[in-house]
């Protein structure tokens, strides 16, 4: 019997043992999505008792992607109230066609030669925080976690076709943005 | 699809990410074999896909992780228990219910029964014959009053035919009264306590139980 089993069968440190395993990257996600701090931290604690109450009727096989399920919608939620407070959309309407393919520069460093320091990892996560949402969220559960098209289908309930677009969309905006801060497109 | 002449940009990260069906991918290695564009953009968006990916991770400023309240050890046999109680004696007053309600349909006392303790069976015999009437036209509500009226019938006459062999009134009252004695023993509310008592205790052992997991649950 596994720690899933366990905590399924109200085995509190089973449970503790699973949820300390996705602890760090589940508030990495949630404070990609609402900003690091307080109430990121909030969703995710959040997440885990809410998880902790329903994991009897937890039927399904992943169980990482059922949590990012819970904590990604208590994110949203979060948003959503924010931005009814202040009358806002969550995002701009999907839009059809392809996202705009910025010209790079003539100078600077090259996307491919891009080495993973300190400066790089500050400009993409800048880039990220300007892509909406919906389309970061969708991103950052395929390219930091590894989800399936069809994982983030689930977790997102949304359809097939809209994650491809939010994916494309959101890495279209990114390296937009890198280009635009200097980093030079393999194209320029 | 293998004959695509406009460039795929929206696939292109679908086909990075090996998420396209096998005849769009067909498609698109196919265009992307002869397009010098298409290529150097599917390499900006895997070098984007990778700085993305090798992001680190944020650290929290404090453990997120609730600790569910160490429950004592007895609660789990608690929790069993209970739930095994609710069930034998949600059991036992169905079992219960059952018995006491066929008790009460043998053991009641009919007007039939109380004329022919008299002596009176002429009366007695009217009496059957509007409860058996009674009894077929409340057939759906009660389905066992014609059989008992049946039965109760064939007890007067069996009294009916002693009476005529012996041909005294105090044979006939012996006779008359003989079947009614054991079911004055056995009481006309059935035996043991009353199914009401089963369900009371069954309703507590689930309270128990719930109570239990609830607490086995808390964080």
């Amino acid at each position: 019997m596994d720690d899933l089993d366990r905590a399924r069968r109200g085995d509190a440190r089973a449970f503790d043992s699973l949820a300390r395993a996705h602890e760090r990257a589940l508030y990495s996600h949630v404070a990609r999505i609402l900003g690091a701090g307080a109430d990121a931290e909030d969703v995710v604690q959040d997440a885990f008792v809410s998880a902790w109450r329903s994991l009897p009727g937890f039927e399904g096989t992943s169980f990482k992607a059922w949590l990012f399920r819970i904590a990604r919608n208590r994110a949203i939620d979060v948003i959503r109230a924010q931005k009814r407070r202040a009358e806002l959309p969550l995002d701009p309407p999907d839009e059809e066609g392809d996202a705009g393919w910025a010209e790079p520069p003539a100078g600077g460093p090259e996307l491919t030669d891009i080495a993973a320091g300190h400066e790089a990892r500050a400009a993409v996560e800048a880039a990220l925080a300007l892509v909406p949402v919906e389309q970061r969220d969708a991103l950052l559960l395929r390219d930091v976690e590894g989800f399936s098209y069809e994982e983030i289908a689930s977790i997102t309930v949304s359809e097939i076709g809209t994650v491809k677009s939010r994916i494309h969309r959101a890495r279209v905006t990114v390296r937009n943005e890198l280009v635009a801060k200097g980093w030079k497109g393999s194209s320029g | 699809m293998s004959g695509m002449t406009e460039h795929p940009d929206l696939l292109l990260s679908a086909y990075l990410d090996e998420a396209l069906a096998p005849d769009e991918t067909d498609a698109v290695r196919a265009h992307l074999d002869g397009c010098a564009r298409c290529q150097d953009r599917l390499g900006e968006l895997q070098a984007t896909s990778r700085l993305i990916a090798a992001l680190p991770q944020l650290e929290p400023r404090r453990s997120l992780v609730p600790r569910p309240e160490r429950a004592p050890a007895w609660l789990r046999p608690v929790r069993l228990l209970g739930a095994i109680g609710s069930g034998v004696f949600v059991f036992l007053f169905l079992a219960s219910a059952v018995i006491n309600t066929g008790s009460s349909l043998g053991g009641g006392t009919t007007t039939a029964e109380r004329l022919a303790e008299k002596g009176q069976f002429g009366a007695a015999v009217n009496a059957l014959a509007s409860d058996a009437a009674k009894g077929g036209v409340q057939s759906t509500a009660a389905p066992a009053a014609p059989a008992v009226a049946s039965a109760q019938s064939q007890n007067f006459d069996t009294s009916r035919d002693v009476t005529a062999a012996s041909g005294t009134p105090v044979a006939r009252a012996d006779v008359a009264s003989a079947p009614a004695a054991p079911r004055e023993a056995a009481g006309p509310s059935g035996f043991g306590p009353p199914p009401a008592l089963f369900l009371a205790v069954a309703a507590l052992c689930a309270l128990i139980a719930f109570v239990a997991h609830r607490r086995l649950r808390r964080v």
